[in-house]
């Protein structure tokens, strides 16, 4: 039975026989071929045969192992291997079908390739997830043949596993190391304007070439005999809290993700860059009241109690209610802290109603009201239209990204800062108006 | 599962009485007109068959081939006895049976409708009871035991002369238009059509037509005041002489008349066959097997906001109010201008321009052009299909989309 489950017919034996009954049929008129046929037929009986016990010879011929990390990063390429070893004797040809976790909604994820004897092979490829949540892969199924490629053998390898996808942390690790050594500027990704100065003493060091020589310390210098200067830091324990919205308009995905999951992954990001840099960061989530928070903090775990916070977010879309989030803001926040606000305005409207409660939040804290720039109707605003019908959609376009650019205005004009960034591009955005918020002492 | 078993169980009883109630049904009687020798049912020969045996003495031969082959091909030698309900002989089927008969045998066509090459080659015609035909018949065996009775008589001095009442179904039809000079006429009914005619062009043997079928059913070769009417018909055919029932135009081809007979005659047809059909079991077989997990459906989240602008747009498109749209599409634009290139757009004068052109680069004379358009909206100014278009143009000249479009 087992062997039956196991034993799949190539389509090169359809053809042989495709080919047997034609000359079958020509041999009624020509008795020539019926004969010809009639070896023919058991020439193929005997491939067949031959084939089949190449490939059925041997109990466990081929191993196949499947790695990859315990955790995905949502959003981002993670790389899955499948490591295939074999023992059986002569060159075999493998069809490798990986079972793909089901969100993934891939059918058609093939790999051929051939095996000499002895040989292992590694098959590489990237999975980008675009919901966090448990994913299950199933086995690896590889179908074995010979040269002969008349028959195949399946083999059912690999052992079902489940990973689970977080929030994006390669995004968190990439954008730190960039952040600290403050190379986001070489990178061409944002050029950072650092305007004002760091007033926090640190410390009095040696002057070395490229200091900066308004800040020599002229008292220690004379003490000490060789030029000192004063350092200066950035200022610590500040509060950060990213405060994401799960209501309706978060719902909207762009290139599969929804921009829920990239205020996430953002969040992940500003929260350890924060850490790193000294400060506190917290991270509260609302829709239609306020259902989570996780003070401000700068202890060691905070990063990996962000993480599982993030992890576990879920929502039902309801319409936010910025009312509540004033509310609870303004009880369990008492420090002036950097509210990042993660949310989507579609409209001047919709910010008109949200307004009072952004204002009454600033007077307290430092808000930055994030949101996002609609890719979908920039993309429209780049294609010529054709017809008076295309005018018409172009113009309405262009009336929707329009009125985003009077919602950052509107904004502005109440004191709050506004990042209007294309959703791909938040997590840069971000990073880039906490540390010149950061420099300018704004908070 | 409880609930799957209980609508299980209620699935079983249903079918289970249902079997019980057709099985315990009376049986009907079949009433199809079958003209089948070994058929027992009112409208089969069986009966007939055993009187068919005291005139020939023997056995009497079926066949469920054409006349055309029976007389050509398979040189038959026997008399001809043809019946059905309706009778569409081919022409060649004709010809063979003209010569057949001029040869001097003795054929006799029984049939409620003659169609075909028949009647036009022999030249009569046919005709309906038209009281009999709207009459509904749905119940065969009302219809026959029913009060309608149409006399059926011979008119030829050689046969008794009686009446015979059958059941006015059973001689629905009868010839017309028969010319006395080719037909000789044996039989008519009360209302003196012919029933039975005989083809006189033929001297050695003879052609006989008859729109009763019927009466050489079982049903009427039983019934006491038809049976002689049956006997009569058969006692046409010349006592002695071997007879063959043909039995083509109402059964058709009994034997295996498909394609595979003749597959599995030759060899090496046979082998094809059966190669091709094993490998399609096992084709079947072998490709139905999954070669992974299968993988349920879900729905990916849909970005809505192209539909949703589209639908917009064309909402407005209906209105055609053209300075409207061009009204978002200068303010839009001079937006676009103010932080691109941090002129005013308070005035939109020749200082406007100059700064712009200097600024972005681009040709004076168009962005003039531009900017005049854009006044004009402002200023509430009608503007046409055309001045829409070619705005549009001038805008994605100055948003660089069609260099963007060829490069």
């Amino acid at each position: 039975m087992n062997l039956i489950q196991a034993l799949y017919i190539k389509n090169r034996t359809y053809q042989v026989i495709g080919a047997l009954v034609f000359f079958f049929v020509l041999g009624f008129f020509v008795p020539f071929f019926f004969n010809m046929a009639r070896v023919g037929f058991f020439v193929f009986l005997a491939f067949f045969l031959v084939d089949f016990l190449m490939l059925f010879r041997f109990k466990r011929p081929l191993v196949i192992e499947r790695t990859c990390s315990e955790k995905f990063s949502n959003g981002d390429d993670n790389e899955v291997r499948i490591i295939i070893e074999h023992v059986f004797p002569q060159n075999i040809r493998l069809r490798v079908f990986d079972e793909l976790p089901v969100q993934f909604q891939e059918r058609e994820l093939q790999f051929d390739l051939d095996l000499n004897p002895g040989e292992v092979k590694t098959i590489r490829y990237n999975l980008r997830p675009v919901k966090r949540g448990q994913y299950e892969f199933g086995f690896v199924n590889a179908f074995a043949s010979t040269f002969l490629n008349l028959v195949s053998r399946r083999f059912k390898l690999g052992s079902p596993k489940e990973v689970a996808v977080y929030p994006s942390y390669i995004q968190m690790r990439k954008y730190e190391l960039l952040a600290i050594s403050n190379q986001l500027t070489e990178y061409g990704i944002k050029k950072i304007r650092r305007i004002g100065n760091n007033m926090e003493f640190e410390q009095i060091k040696n002057y070395v070439s490229g200091d900066d020589y308004r800040k020599i310390n002229w008292k220690a210098t004379a003490r000490r005999g060789g030029l000192m200067v004063n350092q200066y830091q950035d200022e610590k324990s500040q509060q950060v809290y990213s405060v994401i919205d799960k209501g309706r308009l978060m719902q909207m995905p762009f290139e599969g993700m929804s921009l829920l999951d990239y205020a996430i992954n953002a969040s992940l990001v500003i929260s350890n860059i924060a850490l790193k840099k000294g400060d506190k960061a917290g991270l509260v989530t609302f829709q239609h009241k306020v259902q989570s928070i996780l003070p401000a903090s700068s202890r060691t775990m905070q990063l990996n109690l962000i993480l599982e916070h993030l992890y576990k977010i879920k929502t039902a879309y309801k319409e936010s209610d910025f009312s509540k989030l004033y509310i609870t803001l303004k009880r369990k926040v008492t420090h002036r802290s950097l509210i990042l606000l993660y949310t989507n305005f579609e409209s001047l409207s919709s910010l008109q109603r949200q307004l009072q409660y952004l204002r009454k939040i600033r007077q307290q804290h430092l808000l930055v009201c994030i949101f996002f720039e609609n890719t979908e109707v920039s993309d429209l605003l780049s294609k010529p239209a054709s017809d008076v019908e295309g005018v018409y959609v172009k113009g309405i376009a262009e009336q929707l990204a329009y009125e985003k650019k009077l919602i950052v205005k509107e904004l502005q004009s109440h004191g709050i800062h506004t990042i209007l960034t294309p959703p791909k591009e938040l997590s840069v955005n971000t990073i880039n108006k906490y540390l010149e918020l950061k420099s300018r002492g704004l908070i | 599962m409880k609930v799957k078993k209980r609508y299980l169980y209620f699935l079983i009883t249903v079918v289970a009485l249902y079997t019980y109630f057709e099985l315990t049904k009376p049986a009907e009687l079949d009433w199809s007109e079958t003209y089948h020798f070994r058929d027992k049912i009112p409208f089969g020969t069986q009966v007939t068959h055993d009187l068919l045996q005291d005139i020939t003495g023997g056995e009497a031969t079926h066949t469920f081939r054409t006349p055309y082959e029976l007389i050509t091909t398979e040189a038959n030698d026997d008399n001809i006895l043809m019946l059905s309900s309706v009778s569409t002989t081919s022409k060649l089927d004709v010809e063979a049976l003209l010569e057949h008969s001029a040869k001097g045998h003795t054929v006799l066509i029984g049939a409620e409708n003659f169609r075909g090459a028949l009647a036009d080659t022999l030249g009569f015609g046919m005709a309906f009871d038209e009281q009999i035909l709207s009459s509904n018949v749905s119940d065969m065996q009302e219809a026959l035991a029913g009060e309608s009775i149409m006399d059926v008589n011979f008119v030829n001095s050689t046969f008794p002369n009686e009446t015979y009442s059958f059941p006015s179904v059973a001689v629905s039809t009868f010839f017309i238009d028969i010319a006395d000079s080719s037909f000789e006429t044996l039989a008519v009914n009360e209302e003196d059509q012919p029933v039975l005619i005989r083809y006189r062009a033929i001297d050695d043997g003879a052609l006989f037509l008859t729109t009763i079928p019927l009466a050489l059913t079982n049903y009427f070769v039983l019934s006491e005041e038809t049976a002689s009417f049956a006997e009569s018909l058969l006692s046409l055919f010349p006592e002695g002489e071997s007879l063959t029932h043909n039995e083509y135009y109402q059964m058709g081809r009994m034997e295996s008349s498909s394609i595979f007979r003749f597959l599995l005659r030759h060899e090496a047809l046979r082998w094809a066959y059966f190669t091709t059909l094993v490998s399609i079991i096992f084709f079947v077989l072998f490709e139905v097997k999954r070669r992974q997990r299968p993988i349920p459906i879900m729905t990916p989240l849909k970005n809505t906001t192209l539909e949703f602008v589209s639908t917009l747009g064309r909402l407005h498109y209906r209105q055609l109010n053209h300075t409207n749209l061009a009204k978002k599409r200068v303010q839009y634009w001079l937006e676009f201008v103010r932080s691109h290139y941090n002129i005013s757009t308070r005035t939109l004068d020749d200082e406007f321009v100059n700064e712009l052109s200097k600024k972005s680069g681009k040709d004076r004379r168009w962005l003039e052009l531009l900017s005049k358009t854009a006044s004009k909206v402002q200023e509430d100014g009608k503007l046409q299909e055309s001045e829409l278009m070619a705005f549009e143009k001038l805008l994605n000249k100055f948003y660089g989309l069609e260099s963007k479009e060829h490069g």
